[in-house]
């Protein structure tokens, strides 16, 4: 029973560790994103996808968390963790492939600023004026993402490796275990 | 000096991209294979339903709890001698590093 509670526990710490990669930071900085303002002139972030790029990373953020309380709960070696980690490197993919079809590797901030905003403010202490400046930025995130995904297909790879040798070597990994 | 570091970092530049033109081949139907993969499973994903993805992660808790709790992995495998009986087994190995031993001082003697 203590072994089981020992790995619940770390099952909850890598939980609440791939929570916060997955879901908290990315959250915070697509906000940020979203208000942000250089030089106290407001950028409109012209992102119409912000609500649809944090659904997706919530959602894919979940599924990844609760893979990752499986992999960090299951025995050191043994098949059960080597299954759940390579499934949850599979659900990473989808993760990580969620911010391309969201949108989120296709960045775009617009700048608005109106033409005659100052002389105005002075002139009638209002903005009448409805000729505005417009700029807009595009960060492309894609090649980055490309690079990413080939990473993990390698640490596939490796999983499915460590999946066939805790599957062959279960009693010589249990043996050692049990000392 | 500038100069010179540039050249070093086109010479870099072009034996990377040759190594990246040589691996294009096998790199590219990768690449295709997990789009391809990806693509397909998230078209089947349910779209702006976050209770779905909500319940699917606390039944993977309540799974992992319940397997660890059946199964915490402590226990020796059926039919594992050496495991379940750990001082036996360690005895036994002593035994055979004693023979070994034996062995080598009688082979030393000769």
């Amino acid at each position: 029973m203590k072994t089981a509670i020992k790995n619940v526990l770390k099952g909850f710490g890598g939980f609440g560790a791939y929570l916060v990669i997955t879901i908290i930071i990315p959250a915070i900085v697509f906000t940020a994103i979203k208000n942000i303002e250089f030089q106290g002139i407001p950028i409109g972030l012209s992102q119409y996808q912000y609500e649809r790029i944090v659904y997706w990373l919530t959602a894919f953020g979940l599924l990844v968390s609760g893979f990752a309380f499986l992999n960090y709960s299951s025995p050191k070696q043994s098949i059960r963790k080597g299954v759940f980690a390579l499934v949850q490197i599979l659900v990473n993919c989808l993760y990580i492939w969620s911010y391309k079809f969201s949108g989120g590797t296709d960045v775009q901030l617009t700048i608005f600023q109106p033409f005659s905003s100052y002389y105005e403010i002075l002139q009638t202490g209002t903005i009448g004026s409805e000729d505005f400046f417009k700029a807009i930025v595009n960060i492309f995130l894609e090649d980055f993402l490309m690079l990413y995904m080939g990473i993990y297909f390698l640490t596939i790879s490796i999983k499915i490796y460590d999946l066939i040798d805790f599957t062959l070597n279960r009693e010589k990994i249990r043996a050692e275990r049990m000392k | 000096m500038l100069f010179l570091l540039l050249d070093a970092l086109q010479d870099f530049v072009n034996v990377m991209g040759g190594i990246m033109l040589f691996f294009y081949p096998f790199l590219s139907p990768i690449g295709a294979f997990m789009v391809a993969w990806i693509n397909a499973v998230l078209s089947v994903a349910p779209q702006f339903n976050i209770a779905f993805y909500i319940v699917i992660c606390v039944i993977l808790i309540v799974a992992g709890i319940i397997i660890n709790s059946y199964w915490p992995g402590d226990k020796p495998l059926p039919g594992d001698k050496s495991s379940s009986e750990g001082s036996q087994y360690d005895e036994d190995l002593l035994e055979e590093d004693s023979d070994i031993d034996t062995d080598e001082e009688n082979s030393y003697k000769y």
